[in-house]
């Protein structure tokens, strides 16, 4: 019965009550995308291999180093492998955004050596050692655009542009996975050799050098490797893995910041209007429940009332909200691969609901409590 | 002697107005007996509609005594008072204030969610109090399907369903016309004559006030005793 008023209260007055709905569901919706975005960019660094490490020109990301400072790196005394690592750009199929992936030129060997977050067949390692055109994509990138080991593909350049000013073409050898579902497979990697052959400008440049330390201070390597190359025509800025990644992201601002604040400004919306609806519901309720209160229910029996009320529209509304986003976060990589691996996890969900709750207890607190502590015979009085 | 079901004894209440203090009853002394049928009338003003919120305990007395079935209404708590209001009162308001999203049978049945009765037995008494009233044939019709006489019937079979020990009916038929105003007379009658019902009924109309055993006349918070009138 209890059920029963509280589902006639939500239909009392349908059309506000799906506005209302709308809303939130709304408002929920944002959440379910914006927050696993928003954790994306802080696991992005945490879930990065920490043991790898990164020397970046100091000054700016379009500055080069020469490619000579990864034998100079692998002297210094603490690190144990080395590779070098060059951002390509250029575009696949066409600028859309559903066609973008990320693009670096590698010495093969030597990264895949320090990679082993990069799972590929021996044979089709060997290939991309041994094929100066070669390059290896990520599992997602090849079911994405079905991709197959043989084939060639095409890219236009942006900023290497080759010798006789047309596209590139790289020979498909390898197609990696990962041993760790969280861990990028939306990246192509092309051989350097080729790519520096027969590149117009840069000859002998690189992006960043990687290095490994094994058990060693890594901290104390970098410093090592940065007061090395002080006072160079290149000065270098070495950090692990995860701070270059958070520098990357930080070039653009906070995101994880910015998307918090998104969703807390679009929540925080949501209550006023929520609450002002509340407000508004349980005022026009005043005789009734001064009628209720007559016949021996408690302040607290219609406080529970309403409350089941709102945590029945609100959650509701943020289940539907939070299920729609889960359904788009699961297509989104078909249709936009860098999403790849945002979903909706179940600490999400649950904290959703909280908010849900949270935000019927504060809507619906207020006002029921104001309403409820006038006298009976006051509100029965006013017809 | 028979002791009253109700007893007031040297009531005062005051409301307070800004900043001066309106005495609305002094020092009301009234007894009602179990089974009565008690009229209240009196101009607007005299103290009518607060005494009957002191009866159904929906208010305090500044000072007197309440007394029903010689409990001390007036020293309750508030958390004792509804639980006292949910078992001995019923009410009846001029207004109906039924809830508009529920039907009638719904409406009815209010009052038994507090207590301990099974989903069978309060079903079986609302059609019974239904039943009573006579509107057995409309128990799933919502209050906007029906007209003013009949809701105000579904009012009062929420007041008795849970078998209280009187009603206090405020201006029950303000919003009849007149013929509809009597049937809800005669059904309150019925109560008083089937079940011994005790009934304290404030009215402005003289035709509805004829309907009870005793009409009480108040003026300016007191009862005005040469105008106390009894029934046939």
């Amino acid at each position: 019965m209890r059920l029963r008023l509280t589902l006639a209260n939500l239909k009392r007055r349908p059309v506000r009550t799906a506005l209302t709905g709308f809303s939130l569901i709304t408002a929920f919706l944002l959440f379910g995308l914006l927050e696993p975005m928003s954790q994306m960019f802080e696991t992005a660094a945490e879930t990065s291999d920490t043991a790898r490490w990164w020397v970046s020109p100091r000054h700016s990301i379009s500055d080069m180093l020469p490619v000579r400072y990864r034998e100079q790196v692998s002297g210094v005394q603490g690190v144990e492998n080395t590779a070098h690592i060059t951002w390509f750009g250029g575009t696949y199929i066409d600028a859309q955004r559903s066609s973008a992936f990320t693009r670096w030129v590698v010495t093969p060997e030597a990264f895949l050596d320090i990679s082993p977050d990069i799972v590929l067949a021996d044979a089709q390692r060997d290939a991309f050692i041994n094929t100066p055109t070669g390059a290896i994509v990520g599992r997602q990138i090849a079911e994405r655009f079905n991709l197959n080991v043989g084939d060639q593909i095409p890219l236009t350049a942006d900023i290497w542009h080759n010798l006789d000013g047309s596209d590139w073409h790289f020979d498909l050898v390898g197609i990696y996975d990962s041993p760790q579902d969280e861990t990028d497979t939306t990246r192509m990697f092309i051989n350097y050799r080729y790519f520096d052959e027969y590149r117009i400008v840069g000859k002998g440049l690189i992006s960043n050098v990687l290095f490994t330390t094994g058990s060693v201070n890594g901290a104390e390597v970098a410093k090592s490797i940065d007061v090395m190359f002080a006072n160079s025509e290149s000065e270098t800025r070495t950090q692990s893995e995860s701070d270059y990644i958070l520098s990357q992201v930080g070039q653009i601002g906070n995101i994880s910041f910015m998307l918090r604040s998104v969703t807390a400004a679009v929540l925080f919306t949501i209550l006023l209007l929520t609450g002002n609806t509340m407000a508004q519901a349980i005022r026009e309720r005043r005789n009734e429940y001064a009628a209720l209160r007559a016949m021996g229910f408690s302040a607290g029996d219609l406080l529970a009332l309403t409350f089941a009320e709102a945590v029945t529209l609100i959650t509701l509304a943020a289940g539907t909200g939070m299920l729609i986003a889960a359904l788009l976060l699961t297509y989104s990589d078909q249709v936009l691969p860098q999403s790849s691996g945002l979903n909706l996890g179940l600490p999400l969900v649950i904290q959703g609901i909280g908010i849900a709750i949270l935000l019927a207890v504060i809507v619906t607190l207020p006002p029921a409590i104001r309403l409820l502590n006038q006298p009976i015979a006051d509100s029965l009085r006013r017809q | 002697m028979t002791e009253p079901l109700i007893a007031m004894s040297k009531v005062c209440k005051h409301y307070q107005l800004g900043k001066s203090s309106v005495p609305v009853l002094t020092n009301l002394d009234m007894n009602i007996m179990k089974g009565e049928f008690v009229g209240i009338m009196g101009p607007s003003g005299s103290g009518k509609s607060t005494t009957l919120n002191l009866l159904g305990g929906l208010d305090k007395p500044d000072s007197g005594t309440i007394s029903v079935a010689g409990k001390h209404v007036n020293e309750m708590s508030q958390a004792s008072l509804t639980r006292w209001r949910a078992q001995e009162v019923g009410f009846v308001f001029q207004a109906y204030n039924l809830l508009p999203i529920l039907s009638a049978r719904h409406n009815v049945e209010l009052p038994l969610l507090l207590t301990r009765l099974s989903r069978t037995q309060r079903k079986m008494r609302t059609e019974a109090a239904l039943e009573l009233v006579g509107l057995g044939e409309r128990v799933n019709h919502r209050p906007s399907e029906l007209s003013g006489g009949q809701q105000q019937r579904v009012a009062i079979a929420r007041a008795i369903v849970t078998d209280p020990s009187f009603l206090v009916c405020d201006e029950p038929t303000g919003d009849l016309d007149r013929n509809s105003a009597n049937e809800i007379l005669e059904l309150l009658q019925l109560l008083k004559q089937k079940q011994n019902k005790t009934i304290v009924m404030v009215t402005h109309d003289p035709k509805a006030a004829e309907y009870a055993d005793r009409i009480v006349m108040m003026d300016k918070g007191r009862i005005s005793p040469e105008e106390v009138a009894t029934c046939d």
